[in-house]
C-alpha cells in the first residue's frame, strides 16, 4: 500500500489546482495558461500504482472541474484518460530528460484535445473555438516547460530514495 | 518504480472512471449546473476561497511587476490607445446631457422604470479565481449573503458588461463572461433602433446577428448596449455597455452578422459590480444603506419581464 505517495500526491495536486485558478489565472503568455494540475498528475503517476494513478488523475480533473462552468466531469475524463496512457507508457520514458519531455508534451496534448472533443460532443462548441485551437498548439509547449521544473520536484518530494538522491544532483 | 507482477486493473477503474465522469457531465449539464453538482461548486469554492485570496495576495504583486517589466514596450502602443480613448470619452460626455434628456423622455414614453442609479446598488467584488485552461469562468467573492443571486448582470468599473451569475454559494459566485459559449445572448440596441443578438463565439470576441427587414447598416465602431428586457428574457437591464461592431455590414435579405469587440477586458479583471436585477429579485442586505435603493428600485420598478419595453414606442422590427 502506497499510503505516504498516495498521500502526498493528493498534496501536490490540491496545491496544483489552488496554483491554477490563482497564479495561472494571471499569468497567461499569448492569453494562454499552462495546465498545472495536468502537469502534477503526470508528474505523480509515475511514482503510483496503476489504479491509484488513474484515480489522482479523476480526482485532479474533478477538482479543477469544480472551480469552472464546464460541465462536472469533462477535465475529470480527460485527466483520467491520460493518468491511464501515462501509467501505461511511463516505462517508456522514465529516466531521459527528453524522452519525459516529449511525454509530457504529448500527454497535455491528449489531456486538452480530450476536454476540447468531449466539450464539443457535450455543447461546449470547443472544437470551433480559435482560442481553444490556440490552447492545444500552446498548453503543451508550456507543460513541458512547466515539467521541467515541476517533475524533478515532484521526484524528490515522493520518489523513491534512489530517484529522489539523482534528482538533488 | 513500480513493482510489477502484479495484476493492472487500471484499464478497468480507468473504464469505470469514465463512464462516471459522463454520467457526472450528464447530470450537470440537466441540472443547468443546479442541484448536487451546484452544491459541490459552491462548497469547493467557499472552502478554497481564503486560501486562493491568501495566494493572490502573494501572487499578484510579483505578477503585476513582471507583466510591467513584459509590457514596457507595449505602453507606448497602450498610452496611444488611452488618449483616443479620452478623446472619445470626452466627445461622448458632450453628448452625455442630450442623450440624458432623450433618455429620460424615452423612459416616459415607454413606462419603464429602472431603479435609480443602478451603479449605485452594484455590488463591488474582486476576482478571486479562474476556470481552468479552457474555462472562461472565473470566482468572485461576494456571494449569497451579499445579495447576490443567479442570473444577475456584472459590469466592469467602465460600466461595460462582463457576464452573469452562474453559481452562488453563500461567500462567493462564480461568473460566467459574456464571451463564453455557456453565456445566455444579449438582445442589443443598434443605432437605427433596431434589435440584435449579440451571442459569443468563445473566441474573446462576440458575433451581432440581425435579422430585420428594416435595418439599415450597421458601422465599424458602433457602440451596442443591451436593449432591456424582451420578450422572456429579462437577463440584462437596458443600457450596459457590451461592445463596439468590428466591422461594417449591410443587410442581405434581411439579415447579417458583424463580429463585436466586447468592452470588457475579461482577461484583467480584478474588480466587477454585480448589479441586482431584476429589480423584482434583488435581495436587500439590511446593514448596507445604499441596498435601500435598490429596494426603492424594486417598488418603483414597473419592467414586466414578459413586456417588450420597445413595443409602441420604437416599433423595432428585428426579431432576433
Amino acid at each position: 500500500m502506497q499510503t505516504r505517495e498516495i498521500g502526498l500526491s493528493l498534496l501536490l495536486v490540491v496545491l496544483a489546482v489552488l496554483l491554477q485558478t490563482t497564479l495561472f489565472a494571471r499569468v497567461r503568455p499569448l492569453d494562454v495558461a499552462a495546465d498545472i494540475v495536468l502537469v502534477a498528475v503526470i508528474a505523480c503517476i509515475r511514482w503510483l500504482d496503476p489504479e491509484p494513478a488513474v484515480l489522482l488523475g479523476f480526482t485532479g480533473g474533478v477538482l479543477i472541474d469544480l472551480f469552472g462552468s464546464a460541465p462536472l466531469g469533462l477535465q475529470a475524463l480527460s485527466f483520467t484518460l491520460v493518468a491511464l496512457v501515462g501509467v501505461r507508457t511511463r516505462d517508456r520514458y522514465d529516466f531521459s530528460p527528453v524522452a519525459t519531455g516529449i511525454a509530457v508534451g504529448l500527454l497535455s496534448l491528449l489531456g486538452v484535445l480530450l476536454v476540447a472533443v468531449v466539450g464539443t460532443l457535450f455543447g461546449q462548441g470547443m472544437l470551433n473555438d480559435p482560442e481553444v485551437q490556440r490552447s492545444l498548439l500552446l498548453v503543451p509547449v508550456y507543460n513541458v516547460i512547466l515539467g521541467l521544473a515541476v517533475l524533478p520536484l515532484v521526484t524528490s518530494f515522493i520518489g523513491d530514495d534512489r530517484h529522489r538522491k539523482a534528482s538533488l544532483l | 518504480m513500480r513493482p510489477y507482477g502484479r495484476t493492472d486493473r487500471s484499464a478497468v477503474v480507468a473504464t469505470g472512471l469514465v463512464v462516471l465522469s459522463f454520467l457526472l457531465m450528464t447530470f450537470d449539464i440537466r441540472s443547468s449546473s443546479e442541484g448536487v453538482a451546484g452544491t459541490l461548486r459552491s462548497g469547493a469554492q467557499t472552502l478554497a476561497s481564503p486560501v486562493q485570496g491568501l495566494l493572490n495576495r502573494v501572487v499578484d504583486p510579483i505578477v503585476d511587476i513582471a507583466d510591467g517589466l513584459a509590457n514596457l514596450a507595449g505602453l507606448r502602443e497602450e498610452n496611444a490607445r488611452l488618449r483616443d480613448r479620452i478623446t472619445e470619452l470626452e466627445q461622448n460626455v458632450a453628448q452625455v446631457d442630450t442623450i440624458t434628456n432623450e433618455n429620460e423622455a424615452l423612459r416616459e414614453l415607454l413606462g419603464l422604470d429602472l431603479p435609480n442609479g443602478l451603479e449605485d446598488v452594484g455590488i463591488a467584488a474582486e476576482v478571486t479565481g479562474r476556470g481552468g485552461t479552457l474555462d472562461f469562468a472565473f470566482t468572485v467573492n461576494k456571494g449569497t449573503k451579499d445579495g447576490v443571486q443567479v442570473g444577475q448582470p456584472v459590469v466592469d468599473a467602465e460600466g461595460a458588461l462582463v457576464g452573469v451569475v452562474a453559481e452562488v454559494s453563500e461567500a462567493n459566485s462564480s461568473i460566467v463572461p459574456i464571451t463564453s459559449p455557456n453565456a445566455p445572448g444579449i438582445v442589443v440596441l443598434l443605432e437605427d433602433q433596431t434589435r440584435g443578438l449579440v451571442q459569443a463565439g468563445g473566441t474573446g470576441s462576440l458575433t451581432l446577428r440581425v435579422f430585420s427587414e428594416t435595418a439599415t447598416l450597421v458601422v465599424q465602431g458602433d457602440l451596442l448596449r443591451t436593449y432591456g428586457p424582451y420578450e422572456s428574457s429579462t437577463q440584462y437591464p437596458r443600457g450596459l455597455l457590451v461592445g463596439t461592431a468590428l466591422e461594417s455590414a449591410a443587410p442581405i435579405a434581411g439579415q447579417f452578422e458583424v463580429g463585436v469587440a466586447p468592452l470588457a477586458d475579461i482577461e484583467r479583471l480584478a474588480f466587477v459590480s454585480i448589479i441586482p436585477w431584476p429589480p423584482d429579485t434583488a435581495v436587500p442586505v439590511e446593514e448596507d444603506p445604499v441596498d435601500e435603493d435598490a429596494t426603492e428600485g424594486d417598488t418603483t420598478g414597473t419592467t414586466d419581464p414578459g413586456e417588450d419595453p420597445g413595443e409602441g414606442a420604437q416599433d423595432p422590427d428585428a426579431n432576433p
